[in-house]
């Protein structure tokens, strides 16, 4: 990914850093065609206190995933969701909270193995629906 | 006041006019998306003497890289049916000759005893079902390199194991053959399993393993199951670590036009990309005329065809389709006259046969895929104005042949009231820690020099520098 989305404010705004994982570095497997393959996101806030919406998707490319992607924020040491699994979070990250999150994609067919192509990007966004943060891995059928 | 802007991580200008094939890939569907070759055509030479007394494996291969570096050869070892694998003595010469030409490149082919033993009646299995034979085979290859892998994997671009094993005859079954379906679903599934293991074993895992295809889905007898069933195999098991992970197949085809011409191969080509069934990459692995008589006219006239139209592509795309033209010399024991190159009483080559002409780009290397790679974390910030966001971008230059790209930076992909501080970035801290000096250097809005290029022997150096944005 050769993409850096930069954004901006004259005040002081959330600045939310994320780095994704999976047991596949850099793809979320989907089991099958209809599966649901993980992957989680460690964030850091560099900027200031804010509300954030945590959400995903699969950018401008129409894939065969079932949508919305679920996401829940979980905990940094179990990983276990301390939210119902939805379409988005919406939480407050304090400065330089370490927040993270899990995101669930289910098949609806099968995704073709094209990293630079198929992707699911998270989405961290303010209260004013600026983007304040995005990581993304790759997605696949396997 | 909100500003979104996407940056894009690399904007890159290359400083030898270079053409990436990727571009153009989308339009010509010969093109594939990587070739592993270095050259975009090569010829297919016979090292068998066949009929040719006197001939020399150094003189014709003299004769051959004045023109072409790469060369497809069919013979691995000196008794096909022997269980312990030997180089055969003219391979050898060939590999000896690769090793003294930094330049040459090989495709090397097997015999189809590899796939397949016996004959019509008492067919078994072929030599390589037995990893056994496969782990001695890659030695055997290591040794003719003098011991090196490095030497077998600087020539050695794609090892082929038969030649058109969908061809049947008295050493290959036929769809009607009781052991056809063994063949098809486990002998030759073993042969190229078995040689990927052994490769993989003796450090040559990076050479990629293909067969050549005589029919293909759009041309199949009846009950050939062949030419459909082991390119897909072939793409299904493809290591990753091969030709940009796009697997390929060679298919030989030939004009059935009288006269030969052309416009028949690359249209079979076209309709063989186009079947469903159908998910490799599709180069020829053989494509001639004869000169029956002696007389090269309708020979010369089909490669005047073949290379103004691969030339075509060259010039649009600087790639072409991957070809390998059949082949060097007749061969006058097999009534073969598709030699391109004339030889005298003694079977010493003497130049190509009237009216022939070649290209200088066959010579000369070929551009790659994915020449420059780049990346870039975090993929996002957002920052206060006048507070500096830094990110960090990683570029490979994987230019072959080397070239030099310059300009590497961070750039605006959209209008955006920032400017920039680059500094190269050492790995370990990740810390944009020299930006004073590269500031001096590049002003504001300007752009580093920071991309190296591959050296000769297709190693590549990342480079890996920081960026200070500030939005303003």
């Amino acid at each position: 990914m050769n993409t850096l989305l930069l954004s901006g404010s004259a005040s002081p705004v959330p600045d939310i850093v994320a780095l994704a994982a999976s047991g596949d570095p850099g793809y979320v497997d989907i089991p099958g065609a209809t599966g649901t393959g993980a992957f989680v996101v460690a964030t850091v806030n560099l900027g200031s206190t804010g509300q954030i919406t945590v959400s995903a998707n699969t950018g401008a490319v129409t894939l065969p995933v079932t949508t919305p992607i679920l996401v829940c924020q979980t905990s940094p040491t179990t990983s276990a969701c301390l939210t119902p699994l939805a379409a988005s979070v919406t939480t407050t990250i304090a400065a330089n909270a370490t927040p993270t999150f899990a995101i669930f994609v289910t098949g609806s067919g099968t995704v073709a193995n094209s990293p630079g192509v198929n992707r699911v990007f998270v989405v961290f966004t303010d209260s004013g629906g600026a983007p304040r943060g995005e990581t993304s891995v790759a997605v696949q059928t396997k | 006041m909100t500003l979104t802007a996407k940056i894009l991580a690399v904007g890159i200008l290359l400083g030898t006019g270079f053409i990436g094939r990727q571009a153009f890939a989308q339009n010509d569907p010969l093109i594939p998306s990587a070739s592993p070759f270095g050259y975009n055509v090569g010829i297919d030479y016979e090292t068998d003497q066949d009929g040719r007394t006197g001939y020399s494996v150094t003189a014709d291969l003299n004769q051959i890289t004045q023109y072409f570096q790469l060369v497809r050869t069919y013979h691995d070892t000196a008794d096909p049916n022997a269980t312990t694998p030997t180089i055969d003595p003219n391979e050898l010469q060939v590999i000896q000759y690769a090793m003294t030409h930094p330049n040459f490149r090989l495709v090397l082919g097997t015999y189809n005893s590899a796939l397949v033993t016996g004959t019509t009646g008492s067919f078994g299995p072929g030599l390589m079902n037995s990893s056994t034979y496969t782990d001695a085979w890659a030695q055997m290859l290591i040794s003719a390199f003098g011991g090196s892998t490095t030497a077998v994997t600087r020539s050695v671009k794609t090892i082929l194991i038969g030649n058109e094993p969908d061809f049947p005859g008295t050493f290959i079954p036929a769809p009607a053959d009781p052991n056809y379906s063994t063949y098809v679903g486990t002998w030759i599934p073993n042969a190229l399993t078995n040689l990927q293991a052994s490769l993989n074993k003796a450090g040559l895992g990076s050479i990629p393993i293909s067969v050549v295809i005589a029919f293909s889905p759009i041309s199949a007898p009846a009950g050939d199951t062949v030419s459909t069933a082991i390119p897909q195999f072939i793409s299904s098991h493809w290591n990753t670590a091969w030709n940009g992970s796009q697997p390929f197949v060679l298919y030989n085809q030939y004009s059935n036009s009288t006269p030969p011409n052309f416009a028949d191969i690359s249209g079979y080509l076209q309709g063989v990309v186009a079947s469903p069934n159908v998910t490799n990459e599709v180069f020829p692995g053989e494509t001639g005329v004869q000169s029956p008589g002696g007389d090269s006219t309708q020979e010369a006239a089909f490669y005047q065809q073949m290379f103004a139209f691969l030339t075509g592509e060259l010039q649009q795309s600087g790639a072409t389709l991957p070809a390998f033209v059949f082949q060097a010399f007749d061969l006058p024991s097999l009534n073969q006259t598709y030699g391109l190159f004339s030889q005298n009483a003694n079977s010493q080559p003497t130049g190509l046969k009237a009216g022939i002409s070649i290209p200088t780009w066959v010579g000369q290397p070929a551009p790659t895929s994915s020449s420059l790679l780049a990346a870039v974390l975090p993929e996002s910030r957002s920052v206060q104005i006048g507070v500096p966001a830094t990110a960090f971008a990683t570029i490979i230059n994987n230019s072959n042949p080397p070239s030099t790209a310059t300009n590497c930076a961070i750039a605006p992909n959209t209008t955006v009231p920032a400017s920039f501080v680059y500094s190269d970035d050492k790995p370990r801290d990740q810390r944009v820690d020299r930006h004073a000096e590269y500031a001096s250097q590049h002003p504001a809005g300007g752009i580093p020099e920071l991309c190296h290029r591959a050296d000769s022997e297709r190693r590549v150096h990342p480079d890996q520098f920081g960026v200070q944005l500030w939005l303003h």
